[in-house]
């Protein structure tokens, strides 16, 4: 069942909202639980029993570790062991290695949100094991750090002493509710109105033979597969954070209106925040800390932008776009002027942006060099019938889709909201809400969800 | 004041999606729907959970009972139609007519083409094939192009190059291209029309060896003209016309005189050419032949012994009708319900012509083919 599934919104987000107002506050972290272990099972039961393995792994890990801390020695041992089985069951479930091992489990499911949730795990025994947290003691209040439904897919990752500050401030009111379902609402509607109809696009130009594409249908694709990865991700996570909202939960956003940032580095902070973050924190900054010199810091950098980008995609192609992407950093940082016109900054982000979509989409470095050609005019073709076709078919999509990515909305309405319109806007509000709603209904209940993907993190 | 808007909000989505959930709960379930023609999904039961099948099989019957389900459906079309690619549910919505955009494309045909040069080489008749494209084959000028890799004209083209030469082959693809102006096919259904059957009618039966009947011969009845083909069942878009079912009635020409059926569990009982009951149920189309039968045997009343066999897919069930002028005996079977061997049903050896006739979109399935096999299995 995933998020922007009919049975989800209708049956399990309002019944699941039932249940947890009816428990007592003191026994609601069992009621998420329970919850959480049916979404798991939803599933398949070998997707709970893997989850809940998985919960008790690092939870006895991090255990461990201390325990070992006590007796006076590091605790390498567990800690190595809790982060090598997390690694472990992420290539086993994503990485082209071990497809044979997945082949020859066929009753078992893909484990759903690993990627997510493996970077939660494995930075929870990092901060355990470098003393900066106590491990929980609590195996309920832990699992639901790794399994609570509405971070389960795709939903915000954040380190654990964050998530018991945000625990602890739960609150679950009518208030939060409303603002938790504007936000799922909002998430739905980037999934299934406009990451859909992206990809439809997407699949459109991805069926042309890239020797065959015109330089604007080529265009088409990169702009239509980045704006569909950006709103399959942000959608999923908005819609994870909204229904934790609702329960009470105050995660903080994952993006913040990536497309149009005036540099590179302004983009690498806005997009995916809390998976940036996660690389810089674990990654990036011990293994700079190693060195002083220079050079092997950005060598450092490039290669972990390399690696982050290969998590989304466990192809070539998103290796080849991250390190390309920590290049084009590292060029602006050399390169650029401090002092440039915004305007100039951002069409050679978005150009930039573009080309390592272009990577990322196809997968493999022959496939995105092809692309690229393509992309520069390889086909000798500017535009041809198809990409009128399809700019005439989209570009109502492209367009809002344009508007939604950047925060021109945003700063419309926080500006409209000093006005006298602030009360015109509130009373909207619900409605608009409602309206948005059935529209993303529609769309689901023909074929009842949306769960088609463009990566399955 | 904001809080107000927000506590609003909150009450306003979940009352909606109470709303909906109890509707959708305590309306009355149906078994069948109507607007799509066809079985909706039960409960999953006890097996799908062992099976892990229980969640899909949840969603599926979530959406198909879900409270208003043809209306959102609906309400999807007129909105992807208006603001984005026309493609609602594979359907392409044109302003004149719904064209498939999930046809085959050129899947593996050699299976189905050596089942058919096995067949013909097993049988001592002469042997003629038609295949027949569908609408999004024929009017595929409408469709955008990338949806159509290999045109249908090519998979028909192929096809036939890869049966023997002793096969006579009917190009339905160029008679009904060259009247495509004409209403050869249902807008709301990939299959032809009886006026498209007719236009291959006439060079099928030549070949056969006949004079086609002149069309002015017929008299031409609209037994209805609200027929809503499979397309508009998936896309429900509202606003393409219904279609008209036609009846060509051949005047003073000969009659059927017995007409009878066998079904899959081997029952016999008394068929008809044109069962006008099919109208009051969701899927008129079966007002040809009526309800598909693995078998059935027309006999009428011509006196010249001559005696046809016909192995056809479902959407040459209005193209028999026009072939009760010729023959005094015809045997028509769909392979794709036959359970058991050819041979069981007939003898080969009473025909000496036989007529295969199937749409392109059966091409990939050469198990429907494989039962052509004359050759007695020991």
């Amino acid at each position: 069942m995933t998020y922007s599934s009919i049975l989800y919104i209708f049956c399990f987000l309002p019944v699941s909202l039932l249940i947890c107002a009816a428990v007592p506050e003191r026994h609601r972290n069992k009621a998420i639980f329970l919850l959480s272990a049916l979404f798991c099972a939803s599933f398949g039961i070998g997707y709970l029993c893997f989850m809940l393995g998985y919960v008790l792994v690092n939870y006895t890990c991090g255990r461990l570790t201390e325990k070992e801390r006590d007796r006076g020695r590091r605790g390498a041992i567990p800690f190595a062991v809790g982060v090598a089985a997390d690694v472990l069951a992420l290539l086993a479930a994503r990485s082209p290695l071990f497809s044979g091992l997945r082949e020859a489990l066929p009753g078992a499911a893909f484990p759903v949100g690993i990627s997510l949730f493996t970077l939660s795990a494995v930075g929870y025994l990092v901060d355990v094991f470098s003393g900066r947290l106590r491990p929980e003691r609590h195996i309920i209040r832990f699992s639901l750090y790794l399994m609570m439904f509405p971070r389960l897919i795709m939903g915000p990752i954040v380190s654990y002493r964050r998530f018991k500050r945000i625990s602890r401030s739960r609150e679950l009111s009518l208030e939060n509710i409303g603002q938790g379902m504007t936000l799922f609402v909002l998430g739905l509607a980037k999934k299934v109105l406009l990451a859909d109809n992206l990809l439809m696009l997407y699949r459109a130009v991805g069926g042309v033979d890239s020797s065959k594409l015109s330089v604007a249908t080529a265009w088409l694709g990169a702009l239509s597969y980045v704006l569909c990865l950006y709103f399959t991700l942000s959608g999923f996570s908005d819609m994870g954070s909204g229904a934790a909202l609702c329960l009470g939960y105050r995660f903080p956003p994952a993006f913040r209106h990536p497309m149009f940032s005036s540099s590179f580095s302004r983009f690498g902070g806005r997009w995916h925040i809390q998976v940036m973050d996660w690389s810089r924190r674990y990654v990036t900054r011990p293994l700079s800390m190693a060195t002083d010199k220079i050079w092997l810091r950005r060598t450092v950098f490039v290669a972990v932008m390399g690696v982050t980008a290969y998590w989304y995609g466990f192809s070539t192609g998103s290796l080849i776009a991250g390190l390309l992407f920590g290049c084009l950093c590292l060029a602006e940082h050399y390169l650029i002027p401090k002092k440039l016109l915004k305007t100039t900054g951002m069409i050679y982000t978005f150009l930039g942006i573009m080309v390592c979509g272009a990577f990322l989409a196809s997968g493999s470095a022959t496939a995105g060099a092809g692309f690229l050609w393509a992309m520069v005019g390889g086909a000798r073709a500017i535009a041809d019938s198809l990409s009128f076709y399809l700019l005439r078919s989209y570009i109502v999509v492209l367009l809002i889709a344009l508007y939604a990515s950047s925060d021109l909305f945003r700063n419309m309405l926080s500006r409209a909201e000093k006005t006298k319109l602030r009360g015109m806007i509130y009373a909207l509000k619900p409605a608009a809400v409602l309206m948005l709603l059935a529209l993303c209904t529609a769309f689901i209940a023909h074929s009842g969800s949306s769960g088609e993907m463009l990566l399955t993190l | 004041m904001k809080k107000l808007a927000d506590r609003l909000t909150g009450a306003a989505v979940l009352a909606f999606m109470a709303v909906m959930l109890l509707l959708t709960l305590f309306h009355r379930k149906e078994t069948y729907s109507e607007s799509e023609g066809r079985e909706l999904a039960k409960f999953p039961g006890i097996s799908a959970l062992q099976e892990g099948s229980f969640t899909e099989g949840l969603t599926t019957y979530a959406a198909d009972h879900f409270v208003g389900r043809s209306g959102w459906t609906a309400m999807k079309a007129r909105l992807d139609h208006a603001v984005c690619e026309s493609i609602s549910e594979g359907v392409y919505i044109d302003e004149s007519r719904l064209l498939d955009t999930r046809i085959s494309q050129a899947g593996d045909m050699s299976g189905a083409a050596e089942a058919v040069n096995g067949f013909s080489d097993s049988f001592d008749g002469a042997v003629c094939f038609a295949l027949i494209p569908t609408s999004s084959g024929v009017y595929s000028d409408v469709l955008p192009q990338y949806l159509m890799s290999v045109t249908e004209k090519q998979q028909i083209d192929g096809f036939y190059g890869l049966l023997s030469s002793d096969i006579r082959k009917i190009d339905a693809y160029n008679i009904l291209k060259m009247l495509s102006d004409n209403y050869i096919y249902y807008r709301t259904d990939p299959r032809w029309t009886s006026y498209g059957a007719y236009a291959v009618y006439r060079t099928v039966i030549q070949k056969l060896g006949f004079q086609p009947s002149k069309y002015d011969k017929y008299t031409i009845e609209h037994i209805t003209d609200s027929f809503k083909g499979s397309l508009f069942r998936r896309s429900q878009y509202m606003l393409c016309k219904p279609d008209i079912i036609d009846i060509y009635d051949y005047s003073g020409g000969a009659e059927v005189t017995d007409c009878l059926s066998i079904d899959r569990d081997g029952t016999a009982s008394p068929a008809k050419m044109y069962d006008l009951s099919a109208l009051e149920s969701a899927d008129m189309y079966q007002v040809y032949l009526g309800k598909a039968v693995p078998f059935l045997r027309i006999e009428t009343s011509v006196n010249n012994e001559r005696r046809l066999l016909v192995i056809k897919g479902d959407l040459a069930d209005c193209f028999v009708p026009f072939l009760v002028q010729h023959y005094s005996r015809i045997d028509v079977i769909s392979p794709e319900l036959l359970e058991g061997a050819l041979t069981d049903y007939i003898d080969p050896n009473d025909y000496e012509q036989a007529l295969l006739i199937f749409g392109i979109d059966s091409l990939d399935r050469s198990d429907v083919f494989n039962k052509l096999s004359l050759v007695k299995e020991n």
